[in-house]
């Protein structure tokens, strides 16, 4: 069997985008290509969009990239690429129901969800230091139990598998999390 | 606070936050991938020795008879002892020389019951010999391996494929030439139903295979030129 051609570091492969060398996009491709799709995938449950998206990722990524070199290439794809899975998810949405990992992990966070939504830029821009602030006062496996199914929509059986645990304990840990972002977003003067 | 504002509120999470996940993603996944593979491997083992173990009985039961049957050697201290035990007298006169030094004769038999040789039953004739010339020594090993078709039979260690044979006296002669420091040279061929491998080390500064052949072989003598006739190379 032939084996196949050894992969470029991030270091590498960013350098190529500064060169503005296209090759840069292939060698993103070869090794981030079925990371990136899985991350389409828990969003949109449809390979085609997450094809779509994915080829957007890249056109953003080579178009971002500059001036600032990103530390982690990985996470910045990352990045672009919920971004643009998300933006699919709400053009599919409308008008109808969509299934998605998203609504099923959005569905957990519902009681202290309502319908009113009424925030000035402000509020957004505190809310959203709040969030990250509650994310970095959790402990390491809660934090990433919250990335996976908030951020990355990933299902709680692909969570339980990475950390190597059962579905329960990642629910009970789920519970934690929620009843702690309510007691955060209540002491900042949030409605919930 | 709607389910759609804090979807959103996450597209703002800090970068280092998610390059601190995908860092931690990717080590949990390496670990993973680290713990399958030592399952992997530590399942296949048992696996491979739990069939070893099992498959033992009937390997011995085919392969093995119920008594003991490694061969016994047996050594003989010359040629006229060696003669009673196999009359292969031609073989025995060609190799006794002036210059060659006898270092060993041995015949391996079968083993009977009690583990002893038995002696209709031979397995192997080897004789070991140095010849000494011009100053120089080649070390020779005669073998006939009995009972054997083909050449392929030979567990005689030191022969190389090379693609090489010569027609002498109606006997396909196997042979290779291996320069490795030392000049090592191997023929094998079937005559009379048995195996013969010639094994030599040569000290002088040519392959001295052929030779040794011809005494094996009673190489036609060229009464017009008084020699035997050369082996092409």
């Amino acid at each position: 069997m032939k084996q196949e051609a050894t992969l470029m570091t991030d270091e590498a492969i960013v350098e190529l985008y500064f060169k503005r060398d296209e090759r840069a996009i292939s060698e993103t491709d070869r090794k981030y290509k079925s990371y990136l799709l899985s991350i389409g995938d828990n969003i949109l449950h449809d390979r085609l969009d997450s094809e779509e998206c994915l080829n957007d990722t890249y056109i953003g990524t080579w178009n971002a990239i500059s001036p600032e070199r990103p530390r982690l290439l990985q996470a910045f794809l990352a990045i672009i690429m919920r971004r643009s899975a998300l933006n699919k998810y709400k053009s599919n949405r409308r008008g109808k129901r969509v299934p998605s990992e998203l609504i099923d992990s959005l569905s957990e966070i519902g009681d202290f969800a309502d319908d009113e939504d009424i925030l000035s830029e402000l509020e957004a821009e505190d809310l959203r230091r709040a969030i990250n602030d509650f994310i970095r006062s959790l402990p390491k496996r809660r934090r990433y139990i919250f990335m996976s199914r908030y951020y990355f929509s990933r299902s709680v059986a692909d969570v339980a598998g990475s950390l190597s645990c059962s579905e329960s304990t990642v629910h009970k840990e789920i519970a934690k999390i929620k009843k702690e972002l309510r007691e955060k977003l209540e002491g900042e003067g949030y409605a919930v | 606070m709607t389910k759609e504002r804090f979807l959103d509120t996450l597209d703002f999470i800090a970068t280092d936050i998610v390059e601190d996940f995908v860092i931690t993603d990717n080590a949990l996944a390496k670990k993973k991938r680290v713990v399958m593979m030592k399952y992997i491997k530590r399942t296949a083992l048992a696996a491979c020795l739990f069939f070893a173990v099992l498959s033992l009985p009937m390997i011995i039961n085919t392969f093995v008879p119920s008594h003991t049957s490694a061969p016994v050697t047996v050594r003989y201290s010359s040629f006229a002892e060696l003669a009673d035990a196999l009359p292969y007298i031609d073989l025995y006169k060609a190799l006794e020389s002036e210059n060659a030094i006898t270092d060993r004769i041995s015949i391996s038999y079968e083993s009977d019951k009690a583990g002893n040789a038995d002696t209709e039953k031979p397995l192997q004739l080897l004789i070991r010999q140095t010849y000494e010339y011009d100053g120089y020594a080649d070390k020779v090993d005669f073998y006939i391996i009995f009972g054997k078709n083909d050449v392929s039979e030979s567990y005689v260690a030191g022969y190389e494929e090379q693609g090489l044979t010569k027609e002498i006296n109606g006997v396909t002669v196997h042979y290779s030439m291996i320069d490795d420091g030392g000049k090592h040279s191997q023929a094998k061929f079937i005559l009379d139903g048995n195996l013969y491998v010639i094994g030599v080390l040569s000290g002088g500064e040519s392959h001295e295979l052929y030779k040794y052949l011809r005494k094996v072989l009673c190489y036609p003598f060229d009464g017009t030129s008084g020699k035997y006739i050369a082996l092409e190379p």
